[in-house]
């Protein structure tokens, strides 16, 4: 093979793998590549060979389960139904939250009294006082851990345990 | 012109209705979508793995990782780009885990476990030349290393832009011309040994 047939077949090469000219066409627009085409047996040869492989690998078919798709879309109702629930399970603790933090707000005042005369009626140290109201604002983190750690603990087949898009 | 700008805003509205399909987790689109590239998906899945029962459920887990991570489609990307990408990562992880089903089973040891389709059959004899065709065509590709069928269908079957391989497989695209080119050398070479002038 001469350099001018190297030259030329890599430039057609690059077109070709670029989809330009069409993969099944011998439509060479560049006019120096078309003369040598023309009248390069080898290069002709070689370039149909490349065609004939792609137009091979086109035809490649590979047989389907037909019941792959109803077993795919019942997986997808399925998990489709638990990350409903789980949004749910969600929604309601974000509720619950809020209604804690609104109560907590509310009530602050009347727990601060309330562990006041605690502490006094069982002799506590004055540190107690604001340890109790802390226990008492920190009560509904508690729950919601609790609650989280229990949905957690039955994960929906791993759903988020691996990351997408990751490249080698 | 005027025709193909109308064409790219239908297309650009079909992309939009789509993510906001995904992100929702419609189920009527997602069973849609299912059916559409059932195919196509299947048939990525069989080049990268050469295991058309690792293949099937790989299928499976692509669409249950669309329904968990459909908020992460953007409508400027081709779905099927993004498709292959999660089907990919998704083989890519279970090679990781499971290194027996990874490179080293890639070479056409399961090639007898799946049939070719061969949807029209005229004749006996057309049926019996097409299939042995298809049954040659399938031994070249998957005596072909992983990475280069790979590109191969993604290009002649699938007709995505080397960029788009690039962007599915994670490669640079002089790594996807390279594969292309070696790959069309090397199945070349299985479906006419010695054919080279």
């Amino acid at each position: 093979m001469n350099p001018e047939c190297h030259r030329v077949r890599a430039q057609y090469l690059e077109q070709f793998a670029a989809g330009k000219p069409a993969a099944d066409t011998l439509d060479i627009e560049d006019a120096a590549q078309g003369a040598h085409l023309s009248a390069c047996d080898a290069c002709q040869a070689e370039i149909e060979r490349w065609q004939r492989t792609a137009a091979a690998v086109r035809r490649w078919r590979v047989a389907t389960n037909p019941e792959l798709r109803d077993r795919t879309v019942l997986r997808l109702r399925l998990r489709s139904e638990k990350l409903r629930q789980r949004r749910q399970a969600y929604q309601f603790l974000a509720a619950a939250c809020a209604v804690s933090a609104a109560v907590n707000a509310a009530s602050f005042r009347l727990i601060w009294d309330a562990a006041g005369f605690l502490r006094a009626w069982l002799g506590w140290p004055a540190v107690s006082q604001p340890a109790l109201l802390a226990a008492w604002t920190a009560s509904p983190l508690i729950v919601v851990a609790l609650v989280l750690w229990l949905v957690h603990a039955n994960p929906v087949d791993g759903a988020f345990a691996q990351e997408d898009f990751r490249h080698d | 012109m005027v025709l193909s700008l109308t064409m790219a805003v239908a297309r650009d509205d079909d992309a939009r209705e789509l993510a906001h399909g995904l992100r929702t987790r419609n189920p009527e689109l997602l069973e849609h979508l299912v059916g559409k590239y059932q195919y196509r998906l299947l048939r990525y899945l069989v080049a990268l793995t050469a295991n058309p029962i690792l293949a099937e459920d790989l299928f499976q887990e692509t669409w249950l990782r669309v329904l968990e991570r459909g908020r992460q489609y953007k409508p400027e990307y081709r779905f099927e780009s993004w498709l292959f990408t999660i089907a990919r990562n998704l083989f890519l992880d279970r090679v990781r885990r499971k290194p027996e089903v990874g490179l080293g089973a890639l070479g056409g040891d399961d090639e007898g476990e799946f049939d070719v389709a061969d949807p029209s059959t005229p004749s006996p004899y057309d049926s019996y030349r097409r299939t042995e065709e298809s049954q040659g065509l399938q031994r070249a590709l998957l005596g072909l290393s992983a990475i280069y069928r790979e590109v191969l269908v993604l290009r002649f079957q699938e007709d995505l832009g080397l960029e788009e391989i690039a962007a599915v497989t994670g490669s640079g695209l002089s790594t996807v011309k390279s594969r292309l080119y070696r790959g069309l050398a090397a199945l070349e070479q299985q479906l006419h040994p010695g054919g080279r002038a």
